[in-house]
């Protein structure tokens, strides 16, 4: 492992779809490269940031009755 | 959208859609409303346009439905209209262009500085998330899609890609290079807390 493949493959790494051999040669690679240590962590933590950042946005019930009542009478009328 | 007697819900409820059934319209709608709202909200940022998406989004279930041919493709049908709905609010409204593509990133660039140790109130600051709503608004649409529907909706990569049209190795390379786009703005940003500390 280099740190050229380790970046290519730090995607899956994070979402833990890499076979089990490949996880731990990316994690002995970390142990010796502290870029790459310092990486991961700016990686993982740049996705939570991303989550955190977007507001959680919801419409209302009374939004929700008005779509249902338009859409009904739309399909009523097919 | 989780996997397993969901799937078999949506799939009943879209073959009842197709006979005419309003009840079975109005369960699809309280399921996936703020779902649809939330995704078109995150790429228009705004709850105008996101509230008209998702009536026309729906208006075109009930329009096209019947041309869906895999009943269990619903879910990932409704987010590809979506986007493309949302998408071209923004095209009509001239507020996006795409952008060229950064370069790939060098791993010789990636600098040093460890700025997941910065405390909550730097990282979670309305000066962090609006770098971060910034950077991801400036993405290329190609990652930006993927990025809002993977890192702020929660999707799955298989559920992005039947709802792109995309290979599963196209939106996990996407997705990765958008994640490395935002991580190389958010490094700039903070580095100025590095040169405090050093300071």
């Amino acid at each position: 492992m280099n740190c050229k493949r380790y970046l290519a493959l730090l995607n899956e790494f994070v979402e833990c779809t890499l076979p089990q051999d490949v996880q731990d040669d990316i994690r002995a690679h970390m142990e010796t490269c502290p870029r790459c240590r310092v990486f991961y962590r700016t990686y993982s933590l740049t996705i939570t940031l991303s989550r955190r950042a977007e507001t959680t946005c919801c419409i209302s019930e009374d939004q929700i009755d008005r779509l249902c009542c338009l859409l009904t009478s739309r399909l009523c009328k097919k | 959208m989780s996997k397993g007697t969901r799937v078999t819900k949506d799939t009943e409820l879209v073959r009842r859609i197709k006979q005419g059934d309003g009840t079975a319209m109005e369960e699809i709608v309280k399921r996936y409303s703020n779902k649809v709202y939330s995704l078109a909200f995150h790429i228009t940022h705004n709850t105008s346009a996101a509230e008209e998406i998702m009536q026309d989004v729906f208006l075109t279930v009930v329009a096209k439905v019947g041309t869906l041919e895999n009943d269990a493709y619903f879910a990932t049908w409704l987010y590809r209209v979506t986007t493309n709905a949302a998408y071209g609010f923004l095209r009509k409204e001239k507020k996006y262009t795409e952008q060229t593509p950064m370069e790939d990133i060098d791993h010789d660039q990636i600098q040093g500085f460890d700025w997941s140790e910065l405390p909550d109130d730097v990282l979670l600051s309305d000066e962090s998330k609006n770098i971060i709503r910034r950077a991801i608004d400036a993405l290329p649409e190609s990652m930006r899609t993927i990025v809002i529907m993977k890192d702020v909706e929660g999707l799955k990569n298989e559920e992005i890609a039947e709802a792109l049209g995309l290979s599963l190795p196209a939106v996990k390379s996407r997705l990765h290079r958008g994640r490395l786009m935002l991580r190389d703005t958010l490094s700039v940003y903070f580095s100025r807390y590095a040169n405090r500390r050093d300071a």
